[in-house]
């Protein structure tokens, strides 16, 4: 057996260890071919697995009926995945292709409103063009031509349809500057609430296609990545705690502080990890740890949080231009505040800390204002309402003084020992001067500047609280060198992130969390785990966990 | 523009709709979403998600004519199977995911292929099955028709694990030669 073909055989069981994986890797290197090889022999498999007999059209129905009701945001999930639209759904226009979520083409130099002005007269008398030449003997669509949405013509009678009446999605993707189509007329509603058929005149004409979800990736024409970071830059990473990466253009590519994301660009976020990025107008968003922010729009476009948290500064917008996050499940839509937004499972939850804030539930539309020291939770089978915010336990200061932190009384390191602060080993102390980055106010600065760490090993702490569900933040900073530690942190024995401080550099922080906890025994445990030198940390609060 | 709706019961009317659409389009979309993804589970997932997903249009699809709908059909489809692929490179290591994006890479060109012989080659396969011997053929039913893990079926053999995936590498290989010459009309020996 050559070290070749097992490499190959496990593979294709799925089990490829890593170093396994590198060798393969490779192995696909040397010898490109290797690759088709695989593929055709995953084909294969997958053929074989299809032949048993198809089983009875309406079992599959009675099966996609339960999966319907047992899950009633199903057929929205599919829909938003599989980028398909739906006949009452307006076609999305020139710069909105990033409210698919996952999908769509990325923003690029072309899809901006002034080329789509200033290019619509061109692309029409083109099309017209192509209409009159195309009548008689359509020809294959070449990589430039016009978009199938605005070249459809009556179906023929019979046989293959021509690839530009309904054209592949692949296709779709080759062309460079998709050009807007009129919006399909919304479908109108019957009394049960479900859309009437399209009446029978409408059957003439092809249907368009969906989508493809890939797009060509940006690196393969070096010119256009030039001009698209050069003129669409979205945010700037302001600041950067632990490992944050790019997407959007073929690899995810580590961020830097300072460097620009552009236009149809995303950012995710590792755990323990958080970025700071500042958009145009002030907007100051920082996603956190495990965290995934989707692919920029123009300034002024919606932002797509698709998993994790964030919290935004959004400085008062103007009349008629509000700001709008979109989640999987709600449209959170403001004129100037701070707020925290967080995906978690079928649920998207808006905490409200200034200004006002409307939240609109994506599944049916329904909306309602979340005012500064509210929440409201944005899920199925959850009632819409704005409720008082989750409730301060304590906070702690380790090694400092009593502060006020985000208006919260912190207890002082004396204070805490005296009401039951335990550590597993005695703590190293530390107060420092360094100067945050990006900058904090006083209290919080002097905060940051105040730690416990352990040499080399591990530190657990505990603080008493009652029996409950709680959801607990974590402040830390780099106070030393430039990446110079890595950890990982549990509470009450779970993991709740990883690799924290790794790649900080000196005066960086953050806050960890939310992070999700249950109490049982009476004490809240906080373990720092030595993953490279001293594990630390600067301060905790803790808040009473909403319903 | 926030999307609504979209949670509901069946109507009469779309149920029928629905049933002749799958009827129509489920053994070709089982075989085109086979050749890119070869858990038949997930297989089964993908096939009920792609009429999920044009459920809000399944009236209109199924009076179109067939090809035309077979084709939307199969736009739904590679737009699963790419997103599947993308969730699967998340699950991976760095390399095992870059292996995986090369692999998809070949796969990319028979994906967003517009000439689906899909069918074609599950019947070419299904001839080819008939020529490998008894044995072969009860090793294949068991492992990709019953889902017997290569581990089971190496310790029912009283073999290692690692020789009956080099058996089932061989027959793949086989059964991929025989195929690819069915479909270049050569008949193989």
């Amino acid at each position: 057996m050559s070290r070749r073909d097992r490499l190959l055989a496990d593979f294709l069981e799925g089990d490829l260890s890593a170093p396994d994986a590198r060798r393969l890797l490779e192995m696909l290197g040397r010898e490109p071919s290797l690759a088709e090889e695989l593929a055709d022999l995953l084909q294969i498999q997958g053929l074989l697995a299809s032949l048993p007999e198809d089983p009875p059209a309406d079992l599959v129905v009675r099966q996609i009926q339960a999966r319907l009701v047992h899950d009633p945001g199903l057929v929205d999930r599919v829909l938003e995945r599989a980028a398909v639209r739906t006949p009452g759904a307006a076609r999305p226009r020139c710069g909105t292709r990033r409210l698919f979520p996952l999908g769509g083409r990325p923003h690029d130099l072309f899809s901006s409103p002034a080329f789509f002005w200033s290019s619509l007269a061109a692309v029409a008398g083109l099309f017209a063009l192509v209409l009159w030449t195309a009548r008689p003997a359509p020809s294959p669509p070449s990589p430039r031509e016009a978009p199938e949405a605005v070249l459809r013509g009556p179906a023929p009678a019979g046989g293959e349809a021509p690839a530009r009446t309904l054209p592949p999605a692949a296709h779709a993707r080759e062309q460079a500057p998709e050009a807007p189509a009129p919006p399909l007329r919304p479908a109108p509603v019957t009394e049960s609430g479900t859309k009437k058929p399209p009446p029978v005149s409408r059957l003439s004409t092809p249907i368009p296609e969906p989508p493809a979800l890939l797009a060509p990736p940006l690196h393969a024409d070096p010119s256009r990545v030039g001009r698209t970071v050069a003129h669409l830059a979205a945010a700037w990473v302001e600041n950067l705690f632990g490992e944050a990466k790019r997407f959007g253009g073929g690899d995810p590519v580590p961020l830097r502080t300072g460097e620009e994301v552009a236009v149809g660009h995303g950012v995710q976020t590792a755990p323990g990890a958080g970025v700071r990025l500042r958009l145009p107008e002030g907007i100051v968003l920082e996603l956190q740890g495990n965290s995934r922010l989707g692919p920029f729009g123009h300034p002024g476009e919606p932002v797509s949080l698709e998993q994790g948290a964030l919290a935004a500064q959004v400085p008062r917008r103007p009349a008629g231009r509000p700001m709008t996050f979109l989640t999987p499940h709600a449209a959170v839509t403001i004129l100037g505040t701070r707020l925290t937004l967080r995906v978690e499972g079928d649920a998207t939850r808006l905490d409200v800390q200034e200004g006002r804030v409307r939240l609109t539930r994506r599944f049916d539309g329904a909306s309602v204002e979340v005012q500064a020291g509210q929440y409201a939770v944005a899920a199925l089978a959850v009632d819409l309402a704005a409720r008082r915010a989750a409730r301060f336990v304590a906070g702690v200061n380790l090694n400092g003084r009593a502060v006020r932190i985000e208006g919260h009384p912190w207890l002082s390191y004396e204070e805490a020992q005296a009401a039951g602060l335990r550590f597993s080993h005695p703590p190293a102390l530390t107060t420092t001067s360094v100067e945050p980055r990006p900058a904090a106010d006083a209290e919080t600065t002097a905060m940051l500047n105040t730690a416990v760490f352990r040499q080399g090993g591990d530190l657990g702490l505990s603080f008493p609280l009652s029996p409950g569900v709680y959801d607990v933040h974590l402040w830390v900073m780099e106070n030393l060198q430039d990446d110079y530690r890595s950890f990982d942190i549990s509470l009450e024995g779970r993991s709740a992130a990883r690799a924290v401080g790794a790649g900080a550099r000196r005066g960086e922080w953050a806050r960890l969390g939310p992070f999700r906890t249950t109490v049982r025994d009476g004490k809240l445990e906080i373990e720092l785990l030595h993953r490279k030198s001293d594990p630390h940390l600067m301060g905790f609060a803790v808040f009473g966990a909403a319903p | 523009m926030i999307p609504t709706v979209r949670t509901r019961t069946l109507t009469e009317r779309e149920r029928a709709a629905l049933t002749r659409l799958v009827e129509e389009h489920q053994s070709r979309l089982r075989a085109f979403l086979s050749r890119f993804e070869p858990e038949p589970a997930v297989v089964e997932e993908l096939l009920q998600d792609v009429f999920i997903g044009v459920l809000m249009r399944v009236e209109e699809l199924a009076a179109r004519p067939a090809e035309e709908a077979a084709r939307y059909l199969r736009g739904v489809a590679r737009n699963l199977v790419r997103l599947r692929w993308r969730k699967l490179r998340r699950q991976h290591g760095e390399a095992a995911a870059a292996v995986r994006d090369l692999v998809e890479r070949s796969l990319e060109q028979d994906l967003k292929s517009e000439e689906d012989d899909s069918q074609k080659r599950r019947a070419a396969l299904r001839t080819c099955l008939e020529g490998l011997t008894e044995r072969a053929r009860r090793l294949i039913v068991e492992r990709f028709f019953n889902g017997l893990p290569a581990a089971a079926l190496a310790r029912r053999m009283g073999a290692s694990e690692a020789a009956v995936r080099m058996i089932f590498l061989r027959l793949r290989r086989q059964l991929r030669q025989c195929v690819e010459a069915r479909l270049r009309g050569e008949v193989p020996g």
